[in-house]
């Protein structure tokens, strides 16, 4: 088992209510799964997600990772395990603007400290501009860039630091149906390559692709549709 | 990336600080503001008298000093605000890597390091260009010769204008670096 939410609630506050975001979900996500959340606007896709990704803290239930309990670890801990394990693709194609291609993917190595006599680095960058046909658009800064070439680069990104399991939240965003299927296509090759990876979709087609699909409706797993 | 270069915090400071064009358009506005600050403060104690008395009262040169300094300040502070507002999704995205948020603190204050370097290398070029040659002027119209206490009141000027650099700077940056550490990330990047 890679990841392990039992009872998993969620509160936020509102003006003057609490609004329960996750409903205490229980969910397993094994290794190398291709997972899809699907479900209408504030059925707690997201919210999911970022759990999953130490982006915010349930208010209970536990979260295992590789059998090591996540809830009560310290902040540092957190980010520790999401930089070594966890790869995000945002809604909005996000990059540093003032950073080119090549430098976008190395940014997030600067926190691995490093340095010029590790070429491994180098290697994997290479890697990547290869596979996401990036390699001619190496030096050009982002604004120079097509929207599907953008997304080559945020999905490269994501992927630099090897992670085990990769977390999508509407990766589709605005691209048009076509360049959709294309980079879905590309996200089901790096699950065939092994990695895992957990993908939120308002699309049920989009979601088709995964190997489960779990509609979620208000702050629960309604139904298992695959 | 060169060859010789190290990749860590320190490399994503500089490719910020100079990289992003109107950012540090607006940092060299910052940087002059800096200077005219300091300088203002480091003429009022150092070369207090001579230029003083010239013409102008003390009293309407106080206020006039203090208003200058008042307005400088504040515009440095709503620059700031708004130069690191213009960063908010490389910190956020940055956070939502495995940044930790001694990471995003480490690497606001690698930026403040440099810009202080930078108006530090300004600031004893001009005092040492400008002023310098001003006391000879000074001294000449005045007739009366250089001397050592001269250079003593010009180091006490530059201790002054190093604590200024690094305290202000601090305060202007290191409150936004810690919003930016503990504000919810990915709400960051997504709005």
């Amino acid at each position: 088992m890679f990841f392990r939410l039992i009872d998993i609630k969620k509160q936020f506050a509102d003006k003057d209510s609490e609004v329960n975001a996750l409903d205490g979900i229980n969910l397993d996500i094994n290794e190398k799964n291709f997972i899809s959340l699907v479900g209408p606007s504030g059925a707690g896709k997201s919210t999911l997600l970022l759990l999953l990704a130490g982006l915010v803290r349930p208010t209970s239930g536990d979260i295992y990772f590789d059998s090591m309990k996540l809830t009560k670890l310290p902040d540092r801990e957190w980010s520790r395990i999401r930089r070594e394990n966890i790869g995000i693709i945002f809604q909005k194609k996000i990059v540093i603007n003032h950073l080119r291609v090549h430098e976008n993917l190395l940014a997030p190595l600067s926190l691995f400290d490093y340095d010029h006599r590790s070429i491994s680095f180098h290697d994997r960058i290479e890697e990547l501009m290869e596979k996401f046909d990036l390699f001619d658009l190496r030096n050009r800064y982002p604004r120079e860039l097509s929207g599907g070439e953008l997304q080559r680069l945020v999905v490269a990104r994501s992927l630099v630091t090897r992670p085990k399991i990769l977390l999508a939240d509407e990766p589709t965003g605005d691209l048009d149906l076509d360049a959709s299927m294309k980079l879905l296509e590309v996200i089901k090759g790096l699950n065939k390559e092994g990695l895992t990876i957990v993908m939120v979709t308002h699309n049920k087609k989009l979601a088709n692709i995964a190997k489960n699909i779990y509609l979620l409706n208000e702050g629960n797993i309604q139904k298992i549709l695959k | 990336m060169g060859k010789k270069e190290k990749l860590n915090l320190f490399w994503l400071a500089r490719k910020g600080l100079f990289r992003f064009k109107l950012w540090f358009i607006l940092k060299l506005v910052i940087i002059v503001l800096w200077i005219f600050f300091l300088l203002n403060v480091f003429m009022a104690f150092s070369l207090q008298a001579p230029v003083l008395n010239k013409g102008v009262s003390q009293a309407i040169f106080g206020f006039l000093f203090l208003l200058i300094n008042l307005l400088s300040l504040l515009l440095i502070i709503i620059m700031t605000i708004f130069t690191l507002k213009l960063r908010k999704n490389e910190l956020g995205l940055f956070r939502c890597s495995g940044a930790t948020r001694g990471d995003i603190i480490t690497l606001i204050i690698n930026e403040s390091m440099i810009l202080s370097i930078i108006v530090m290398i300004f600031i004893v070029l001009i005092e040492f260009i400008f002023i310098y040659n001003f006391r000879f002027f000074l001294a000449g119209f005045l007739n009366t010769s250089f001397d050592l206490p001269f250079f003593l009141t010009l180091l006490k000027g530059f201790l002054f204008s190093f604590f200024f650099i690094f305290i202000l700077l601090f305060l202007t940056y290191i409150p936004f670096g810690f919003y930016y550490a503990y504000k919810d990330p990915y709400n960051i990047v997504r709005y």
